[in-house]
């Protein structure tokens, strides 16, 4: 009489939350998938939504023949690696800065930073128009990598000084007495015991970047130097909206991000455990 | 110590190396000789054909040629981007009032526009009043397209009607289909903040003898014709004969409505027709019509869009856009456009369009009469900041959205509607 | 010779170059120009002319502008309250031992990964009154005769915009407080237990203070981030129907680039700034006045 109120109790307790919440988070994953393998046809008009009756690629061949996809997609990530890239130095320089050297204005600087993380994108982009020309970097992948940068990198420093501060000052302490320098210190011992807190300050970051739709829309002049969310939400000829290569594009750009996020979803929750108690 | 800091010293000025490098980059492309275009995206060909016609000459030229194809909104962004920074393409098309909110920062183009006027028996009345300023012209016009009533014919044959005149009979005949047809509405045409709403609203509005200011440019759309064009639209809404989503609907949702055979009649520009005789010619496409916009006791009246192309003052390469212009703007040249797009981009010079052979096809020249009657936002006056806020900030389609989904009487709705045009004339003043 | 003190505040400085110059350059700068073109009447193309707070006075006498302010509100208050609930939750489901728990955990971080702009898209279609998948099922199953215009009607089509915001933010949450609750230390668990605690007041007073740092940090990024959110509401309605959806993003969006009037839609964005300021502050003090009691 134990086991099966056991396994009941498990069921409901477990399963059946875990059903409710896959099905709730994959449902437009999944119609979306379905949506791009159906004929024009059949997207507009259906007997049953949930059958597709004559399968079939052709929105995947239009997309990747016909449009900029794969270069879409290749900006993003170039623009993602490289605002990554930025953030993660910036924000380790800061990070540890901030963490470990003791400075009189560490505190103010602190706060400055996550202050400047309250201006929102949707009010920066208008003065940024101008800066931007005249730094040279309208209509330049450039410019969204140090655009993004400017909400990626404070966002970094914030997450790495807190797993700086999990690393006790008697380990610099040790390495100092044996005559190691500070930057020495950072490199070859702090970096490497906040591994996991690194992994997930890279990740945040590139799923930052990779996200960013206002910058992308308003900083970008040319088809072939756009970003995946933008060519995604201007994906249309006037009032025809191409469902169907719309649909095929979003289970393309998403796919293997979340193949690779199923993976690494471990050592995320490992490396945000290390980190955020203390931050 | 040092190797470390120098090491980091190092990444970053190649950070900003990099910088300066792109910098120097685009410097150096602006000395040959170059022209940038940047068009709007179009639901018919006459985009890809101006491109043709961009790159032949470009060739003859020996001339480097950026051609840029885009969206509405993503056109609006980027020239925004590029006035404000004085810096960007050499042409760029200007639709519906961006030119007149920009023209501070246009060339004036008195001698091409004037010449092509003279040559080609005179412009259309809406092109002065679209894209001349003070007496000078800051942009060639372009296109104008119109939004027909498009139809299913074999529905409204289903219930014994004749292809609906007025306002009236189109609501009385989308009743009766609504009624008829299980699953399909009689009309949908979006109320909301995109393209199609506004267009519409408007067209109602002024032929019900309504509209938002007088021809001195007051406002004066608190009047009793207003109240009755607004109660019309809500008894039609109500009696079933519309689709219920239409405060929510995008540009594209009639579109999609249409083609899956959900809505027997809406207003668009061709887009639907094209794609339905395109895609599917042996069925929708046999029964898709168009006819003139609806006439309201006041008469009958369009909503043109209209689209010019201008060339800013910060370019250097002026000469050599007008120098394509020309070349573009030969009767032939024009006269392909609006042929191959059937009648969907019509050109504006009067003896360009007078004559084509498509206008036989009474569905096509539906087009081409709508747009002797069709008038551009701020009419009876002239075109004013104020009136393109009205527009970009979608005044009266949220007043009318509101009126139909919180159930507000025609009076409320037109008294909330002149209180925020006073307001916003208030701000441009 | 300098001390290891000064050495190390000069290296300190010098790491600090490369976050200050992009902060800077490419926030303080351009925030100081925005303040500036607030008061001024600017439009695409032309120079800015002072014109004191004559921007502001606009928006405070417009209806518009406080209906505006209400959406903005109760659309981030909503979404924040689901997540911080619904996320509080399913990071305990996550955190309990069952078969293939990283599978579940990785997957359900699809919905956050997923670029905006498309699954705000499938979304839309989800509750299109035509051809809408929703629909479609509330007919079969003969719940309604009619399409149901979901994002026309009033309070829903808020509601929708913030089930879509919750959809998609929630994995970040979970994720943030399954960590967070990891460390909680065990005897603390085990001491409540003997004690009798219900799993309501082990959350309370066990895991609660021990997690109050990261639920913090975690409300601040997302009042920010909620608060000021474009993609979302602009792919779904646009700000309609009848403004009825028009948050403080999309008004600025609306009138910078539809309208060309710079100086007023900067000013629009700028007021929303004390008012997240204001937020932030009343927010986070609830949860370190609760830290003052646990």
């Amino acid at each position: 009489m134990q086991l099966p109120s056991n396994t009941l109790r498990r069921a409901v307790g477990i399963w059946l939350p875990v059903v409710v919440l896959m099905t709730f988070s994959l449902f437009p994953f999944f119609w979306m998938g379905l949506t791009s393998f159906k004929t024009n046809a059949e997207i507009y008009n259906f007997k049953n939504p949930f059958v597709v009756e004559r399968p079939t690629l052709e929105h995947y061949h239009k997309l990747l023949d016909e449009t900029d996809f794969l270069m879409w997609m290749f900006n993003s990530a170039l623009v993602g690696l490289g605002a990554m890239i930025t953030s993660i130095i910036a924000g380790t320089a800061a990070g540890y800065a901030l963490s470990k050297l003791r400075l009189p204005v560490a505190s103010t600087v602190g706060r400055a930073i996550l202050l400047s993380y309250l201006v929102p994108r949707s009010l920066l982009f208008i003065p940024l128009y101008t800066n931007l020309r005249n730094l040279g970097l309208m209509n330049s992948r450039w410019g969204l990598i140090f655009t993004y940068s400017s909400f990626i990198a404070p966002f970094c420093t914030w997450l790495l000084s807190g797993y700086f501060d999990t690393i006790p000052n008697e380990i610099e302490e040790c390495a100092f007495v044996d005559g190691a320098t500070r930057l020495r210190i950072l490199f070859s011992i702090d970096i490497p015991l906040i591994r996991n807190g690194m992994v997930t300050a890279v990740i945040f970051a590139f799923t930052l970047s990779w996200q960013e739709f206002i910058y992308a829309l308003v900083f970008i002049q040319e088809s072939t130097k756009k970003t995946i969310p933008v060519a995604m939400a201007t994906f249309m000829k006037g009032d025809v909206f191409f469902w169907g290569e719309i649909m095929a594009a979003g289970l393309l750009a998403s796919v293997p991000i979340a193949i690779i996020y199923i993976f690494i979803h471990k050592r995320l929750v490992e490396g945000l455990t290390a980190g955020a108690v203390k931050g | 110590m040092k190797v470390r800091l120098t090491a980091f010293a190092i990444a970053v000025t190649i950070l900003f190396a990099g910088t300066v490098f792109g910098i120097g980059k685009q410097a150096a492309l602006a000395k040959a000789q170059r022209l940038t275009v940047l068009f709007q995206q179009s639901n018919i060909p006459d985009d890809m054909i101006v491109k043709e016609y961009a790159e032949t000459w470009a060739k003859e030229k020996g001339v480097d040629l950026n051609f840029q194809i885009i969206d509405e909104n993503e056109l609006r962004s980027k020239t925004i981007a590029a006035i404000e920074s004085k810096f960007g393409p050499d042409l760029i098309l200007f639709p519906d009032y961006s030119a007149y909110l920009y023209q501070d920062s246009l060339s004036p183009l008195d001698d091409l526009v004037n010449g092509l006027g003279e040559k080609y028996g005179g412009w259309f009345p809406v092109c002065e009043q679209a894209f001349c300023y003070d007496g000078h012209w800051k942009a060639v016009p372009y296109k104008t397209f119109v939004k027909p009533l498009v139809y299913r014919k074999d529905l409204i044959k289903g219930v014994n009607e004749a292809v609906p005149d007025t306002w009236e009979d189109v609501a009385r005949v989308s009743k009766k289909i609504t009624d008829k047809y299980p699953g399909v509405y009689g009309f949908g045409v979006a109320i909301g903040p995109r393209s199609d709403g506004p267009n519409s609203i408007r067209s109602l509005l002024w032929s019900y003898g309504a509209s938002i200011v007088d021809k001195d440019g007051n406002v004066a759309l608190d009047s009793k014709e207003a109240v009755e064009a607004f109660a019309f639209l809500k008894d039609w809404y109500s009696s079933g004969g519309m689709a219920p989503g239409v405060p929510g609907w995008d540009d594209s949702d009639n579109n999609r409505a249409f083609m899956a055979e959900k809505i027997a009649m809406t207003i668009n520009a061709s887009s639907i027709y094209d794609a339905a005789k395109n895609d599917f010619p042996d069925t929708l496409g046999k029964v898709t019509g168009h006819a003139a916009c609806p006439k309201g006791p006041a008469g009958r009246f369009g909503n043109a869009s209209s689209q010019g192309l201008g060339i800013p003052l910060y370019s250097e390469n002026k000469e050599l856009a007008i120098d394509f212009l020309r070349y573009m703007y030969t009767s032939e040249r024009l006269k392909r456009i609006t042929t191959e797009t059937s009648g969907g981009a019509t050109m504006m010079l009067n003896d360009v369009v007078k004559d084509l052979p498509i206008w036989d096809d009474p569905d096509l020249r539906a087009l081409l009469d709508i747009s002797k009657v069709s008038y551009l936002i701020g009419y009876p006056g002239k075109i004013t900041r104020a009136a393109s806020a009205v527009r970009s900030e979608f005044v009266l389609v949220n007043v009318a959205a509101r009126m139909l989904i919180e159930d507000l009487s025609p009076e409320e709705t037109v008294r909330l509607a002149t209180k925020e045009v006073k307001e916003i004339y208030a701000r441009y003043k | 010779m300098i001390s290891q003190r000064q050495h190390d505040h000069l290296l300190g400085y010098l790491l600090l170059i490369p976050i200050s110059f992009i902060v800077l350059v490419f926030i303080g700068y351009p925030f100081i120009t925005a303040i500036w073109f607030s008061f001024t009447k600017k439009y695409v193309g032309s120079p800015a002319l002072y014109i004191g707070l004559k921007n502001y006075t606009t928006l405070f006498r417009s209806s518009t502008f406080w209906l505006v302010v209400r959406n903005s509100f109760v659309y981030t208050l909503s979404a924040i309250f689901f997540k911080m609930t619904l996320g509080m939750l399913i990071a305990k489901l996550l955190n309990r031992d069952f078969f293939g728990k990283d599978v579940v955990g990785g997957i359900f971080l699809i919905s956050w990964v997923i670029p905006m702009a498309i699954s705000a898209l499938a979304w839309k279609w989800i509750f299109q009154d035509i051809g809408g998948i929703l629909n479609w099922i509330l007919m079969r199953l003969q719940l309604v005769k009619y399409d149901v215009p979901f994002l026309s009607i009033p309070k829903l089509a808020l509601g929708i915009a913030i089930l879509v915001n919750v959809w998609r933010g929630l994995p970040f949450f979970a994720l943030s407080f399954q960590g967070a609750l990891k460390t909680v230390p065990r005897d603390q668990y085990d001491a409540a237990r003997i004690a009798g605690a219900s799993p309501v007041q082990i959350f309370w007073y066990v895991e609660l203070p021990n997690i109050r740092n990261v639920v913090m940090i975690v409300l601040m990024l997302t009042t920010v981030w909620t608060f000021a959110d474009l993609q979302v509401i602009w792919i779904l309605t646009r700000g309609g129907p009848g403004n009825l959806t028009q948050v403080f993003a999309t008004y600025t969006y609306e009138i910078a680039i539809g309208t060309g009037d710079l100086g007023l839609g900067i000013t629009v964005s700028l007021v929303m700034f004390p008012l997240l300021g204001v937020m932030i502050l009343y927010l986070t003090g609830i949860m370190s006045k609760g830290r003052k009691e646990g």
